[in-house]
């Protein structure tokens, strides 16, 4: 027994050893009594390309590099009218003439002869453009030729009648009417002219000439008589082209406005009523009009006038009178022959800029003023210049507003979602899980490149838009340094602070659906009496810092 | 002499692979206490061992956070106290977890030395973590009242999971008065986790979220695992060796003296080999924000701006994840022991130790022995430890019923444990030692032959 004494008291000892288990209580939660730290939340840089609208079609931002960023508004409008050949008419009134001319032939043997003849004819018909040209040649696109013909003759004769001026388009062959007249007969034929183009070489008649003959014998032993042109018409003549030196022509090619409201700069959502209002000043805006024009003949183009009006429609200023109001020149294009279309004849012309600074920043509604088309006849050309039936003026207007100017009182409203904070405390089965944020603090940096002071007025909203009084704050945003030019020379930093207590943390998080941000915009110095103009070139922008501070607690707690 | 010197090295406790047991070195007839100390002398000739049955260990340290310090009332409730958790951490946190096996071990006495053949496995995890990873996890972002962030300083962080195998030969060489032994140790790299930090540390204020230095993730063999884990104990890529030695010298009559160096060694991995390194991107440089503004004024969706998403890309266009084949070197625990002994009677003595380890920083355990023989059949050993900030009660029993040899061991034989029915709503189903900073057990059965019958005529006695 006493040899098995050990190994009674060891497994005893076992025994003892595996009985040693203490209950340990289960945690109904796991606690993080004290948390806290800072995270940095937003770094972001707003350059000025940043606040355009994509969508925004009539505001561009573009830069050259002197004079920095413009805005621009566009203003394209097309003039366009009828087909001129609607408003210059040739031979309006159709052209009939009776009893044009009578050609006698001797009796007895001969040579039958070739008569020339002359048929004056009037294509202008009192057309102010046409009465003061001096046409070389009309271009038709359509029309009748009418002529008859009769022959006291003994003979049956064949008259080849030539008109000489009336020449094929494309052979330059001259129209050629073959009678073959009886005695006592009238012939009459009817020609096409399509085809055709009237060489008038600045004269105002049709030439013709008779080839008489006998059974095609020109020379007869007795032919006598008289050959008689009893009518000759031009009827619904159209044209495609007139060369010549044209007439006066003066066409009004209508108004345009150019919409300056809302020229300010957009930032953040357009759609929620965050257009700019205040006080713009710009420097140095110009306007350009651009032309083409697509007449054979140079052209001048009027302002008039140029006037603004407000947003009741109340004439600003009236500068009919203005030396801005002058005519533009416009050089012809060059004459390709056939297609005229395709080369235009572009120029620009600038309207002052004291017009321009006078009338956009007394805040004025739109600009308006009507352009009319004058052509001189005085400065056309007899050799070279022409008239389409579908030339027109192309007109573009252009208000380039250079960003060299202040700002002040600038306003913009916008709205942003707020973060979804509700994560923190969501609930799912079987786990739930709080926290409390007992102090936090958000801190905002901003590092200004633009030659802008900033307010900012910050509102939290809840679900029914409606600010929460426990919330809220100001955020002031310094202006970067400018020379004595405008230009900025260097970064401000700006911070602020804004530190919640427990409860407004949690109003932020349970209460804030979305932020409301206004914004009070003005160019450094622009509150002093005598604000600075400052620029803005693609270097400027604004540095964005966020970050948040917070210390609390959590809770985990099981259930089933 | 012989028997003094045999007595000695009990103590000299050379920690061959594992976490340094403690209690094992003293039982020196036991094989497996040769993994510590070479020079132990046994009392039969020939020992043993067949695959698994041999020897079977698992153990744990845990230096650090001990999950019962987090438990606290609160207005009557239990609750689980993250802060006082982790403010209860040392600024170091060692977590071992390891599993030994053995394969096989042929020991033979040879003249006046003993011969030794061993083989087995060993899977080790490592994880050295710094108070500060759980301070970063935890939201400790900046001291107490200060808006000021923090330098979290994870330059100590490292993990090291390793499953090696060691084909070893051993040899114990006796003298008149002091003994030398050895081992050298082929060791063969199965797979392995290493994770260490090049003095990396991470900033986080207000302004910015920083990482400087970089964490460097090596990996063997872990696709092998999910694809054909058969070819991994196969492969011979892995190689690696160490040495364990030894020495002991008797001072005085029945007074010695021990020191040895065990587990210095390395294995280089080949096989199968990918690193990852993470860094902040020098390019982009510290994070300090994300850009929501944009989007906002130019009126573009906020749908896809997301903070944590943006976080995570903004680091991990610094993670160097090209699939490298540069293989890499793991180094063991070294460790060190001075040991002393006093033998108060043939069937008694009594001993002390002192370890020295090192995995990141220096760790020590002073261990105090005794010992008592109950005849040719049972033998008893109870210690105790002093390491981690604790006192560990350990004990053996060696049973000898013929030719087999059945022995337990652990250092820790009085840890509590609790019985906490769920944790976070997860069921547990076992009774764990919770605030036991070091724990393991080790069971086995060897096969013994040819006792040497006489003390006298043994080289070392006990």
């Amino acid at each position: 027994m006493k040899k098995y004494t050990p190994i009674i008291v060891c497994l005893l000892l076992i025994n003892f050893i595996s009985g040693c288990v203490k209950e340990l209580e289960s945690p109904e939660k796991i606690v993080i009594s004290s948390a806290g730290g800072g995270l940095p939340l937003i770094d972001s840089d707003i350059a000025f390309s940043d606040l355009k609208n994509p969508a925004d079609s009539l505001l561009t931002i573009a830069v050259d590099e002197v004079g920095g960023y413009y805005v621009m508004n566009l203003g394209p409008k097309s003039f366009e009218f009828t087909e001129l050949g609607s408003i210059i008419n040739i031979a309006e009134n159709d052209i009939a003439l009776n009893n044009v001319g009578s050609f006698p032939i001797a009796n007895g043997p001969q040579t039958l002869p070739t008569i020339d003849a002359s048929i004056p004819i009037d294509l202008a018909q009192g057309d102010s453009v046409l009465s003061n040209a001096t046409i070389r040649q009309i271009i038709l696109s359509g029309g009748e030729l009418e002529l008859e013909m009769a022959s006291s003759l003994s003979n049956t004769v064949n008259v080849s009648v030539t008109f000489t001026n009336i020449v094929d388009k494309t052979t330059n062959a001259a129209l050629v009417l073959d009678y073959q007249l009886s005695v006592g007969l009238q012939v009459k034929k009817t020609q096409n002219l399509q085809n055709y183009k009237l060489v008038l070489a600045g004269s105002n008649k049709i030439d013709v000439r008779l080839a008489v003959s006998v059974n095609n014998a020109v020379t007869v032993p007795n032919a006598f008589g008289q050959l008689t042109l009893n009518f000759f018409g031009l009827k619904d003549l159209k044209w495609s082209r007139i060369d010549g030196k044209i007439g006066d022509l003066a066409l009004p090619l209508g108004d345009d406005q150019l919409d300056v409201n809302g020229l300010g700069i957009r930032a953040f959502n357009s759609s929620d009523n965050s257009t700019g209002t205040g006080t713009v000043f710009f420097e140095n805006p110009t306007m350009e009009i651009r032309f083409e024009n697509y007449f054979g003949i140079p052209a001048k183009l009027i302002l008039n006038p140029l006037v603004a009006y407000d947003k009741d429609s109340v004439l600003l200023s009236d500068r009919s009178n203005s030396p801005d109001n002058k005519p533009f020149s416009i050089l012809k294009p060059t004459d390709p022959e056939v297609n005229l279309a395709g080369f235009p004849s572009k120029s620009t012309e600038n309207v002052s800029e004291e017009i321009l600074k006078d009338l956009l920043n007394k805040g004025p509604n739109y600009i308006s003023f009507g352009i009319i088309l004058s052509i001189s006849g005085a400065n056309t050309d007899y050799n070279s210049d022409f008239i389409l039936s579908t030339s027109r003026i192309k007109t573009e207007t252009i208000l380039k507003l250079p960003l060299n100017g202040y700002l002040k009182d600038f306003r913009i409203k916008s709205i942003l979602t707020a973060p979804d904070f509700s994560t923190l405390n969501t609930s799912s089965s079987g786990q739930n899980y709080s926290t409390s944020i007992n102090k936090s603090v958000i801190n905002f940096n901003f590092e200004n490149k633009f030659p802008l002071d900033i307010l900012a007025k910050l509102e939290f909203l809840d679900a029914d838009s409606v600010a929460i009084p426990s919330l809220g704050t100001n955020v002031t945003i310094n202006g970067a340094n400018v020379d004595a030019q405008g230009s900025v020379q260097t970064a401000v930093t700006t911070k602020n602070r804004l530190a919640l207590d427990r409860l407004q943390f949690e109003d932020l998080r349970n209460r804030c659906k979305s932020i409301r941000i206004t914004g009070l915009f003005g160019t450094k110095g622009a509150n002093d009496a005598t604000p600075k103009s400052v620029k803005f070139y693609p270097t400027n922008k604004l540095n964005v810092k966020i970050n948040f501070y917070g210390e609390g607690s959590g809770e985990f707690t099981f259930t089933d | 002499m012989k028997k003094i010197l045999t007595v000695i090295f009990s103590f000299v406790s050379l920690a061959a692979f594992s976490q340094g047991e403690m209690t094992l070195p003293m039982m020196e007839h036991v094989y497996q206490s040769s993994y510590y100390i070479p020079t132990a002398v046994p009392d039969h000739k020939v020992s043993i061992g067949l695959p698994i049955i041999s020897s079977f260990k698992v153990g744990f340290i845990n230096t650090g956070f001990l999950p019962t310090t987090g438990f606290e009332k609160q207005n009557g409730v239990t609750v689980f106290n993250v802060n006082k958790f982790v403010n209860s951490m040392p600024s170091n946190n060692y977590l071992h977890i390891g599993n030994q096996i053995d394969f096989f071990h042929l020991r033979l006495k040879w003249r006046n030395s003993f011969l030794s053949f061993d083989a087995g496995n060993t899977t080790d995890i490592n994880l050295n973590i710094p108070q500060s990873v759980f301070q970063f996890a935890t939201f400790q972002w900046s001291e107490q009242g200060s808006e000021a962030g923090r330098l979290f300083d994870f330059s100590t962080l490292n993990t090291q999971i390793l499953s090696y195998n060691h084909y070893s030969i051993g040899l114990n060489k006796m003298f008149k008065n002091f003994n030398i032994g050895g081992r050298f140790n082929l060791l063969q790299g199965i797979a392995a986790v290493n994770v260490y930090s090049d003095n990396l540390k991470i900033g986080v204020t207000s302004e910015a979220i920083s990482l400087s230095s970089s964490a460097t993730v090596n990996t063997s063999g872990i696709n092998a695992i999910s694809n054909d884990p058969s070819q991994l104990a196969a492969q011979f890529n892995n190689l690696g060796g160490s040495v364990d030695l030894g020495l002991s010298y008797k001072l005085r009559e029945r007074f010695f003296l021990g020191f040895s160096a065990s587990n210095i060694g390395f294995i280089d991995w080949k096989n199968d080999i990918e690193n990852t390194k993470y860094s902040q991107s020098q390019t982009k440089g510290p994070f300090t924000g994300i850009d929501a503004f944009g989007p906002i004024i130019r009126g573009d969706s906020l749908e896809n701006v997301d903070f944590a998403d943006s976080l995570s890309t903004y680091f991990s266009t610094g993670t160097d994840t090209t699939a490298k084949r540069t293989s890499f070197r793991t180094w063991l625990t070294p460790r060190l022991y001075f040991s002393a002994n006093y033998k108060v009677t043939n069937r008694f003595n009594v001993s002390a130790m002192l370890k020295l380890e090192r995995y990141i920083e220096w760790r020590a355990a002073l261990t105090l022995g005794a010992q008592y023989k109950f005849g040719r059949i049972l033998s008893v050993i109870l210690s105790s430890t002093y390491q981690y900030e604790n006192i560990t009660f350990g004990g053996g029993i060696v049973l000898k019923p013929g030719p087999f040899q059945i022995y337990v061991v652990s250092d820790n034989i009085f840890a509590t444990r609790y019985n906490l029915e769920e944790f976070a709503g997860q069921k547990i189903p076992v009774a764990l030692p919770y605030d036991a900073k070091m724990f393991n057990i080790r069971v086995g059965m060897n096969l013994v032959f040819g006792k040497i019958l006489s003390p006298k005529k043994q080289s070392f006695n006990y």
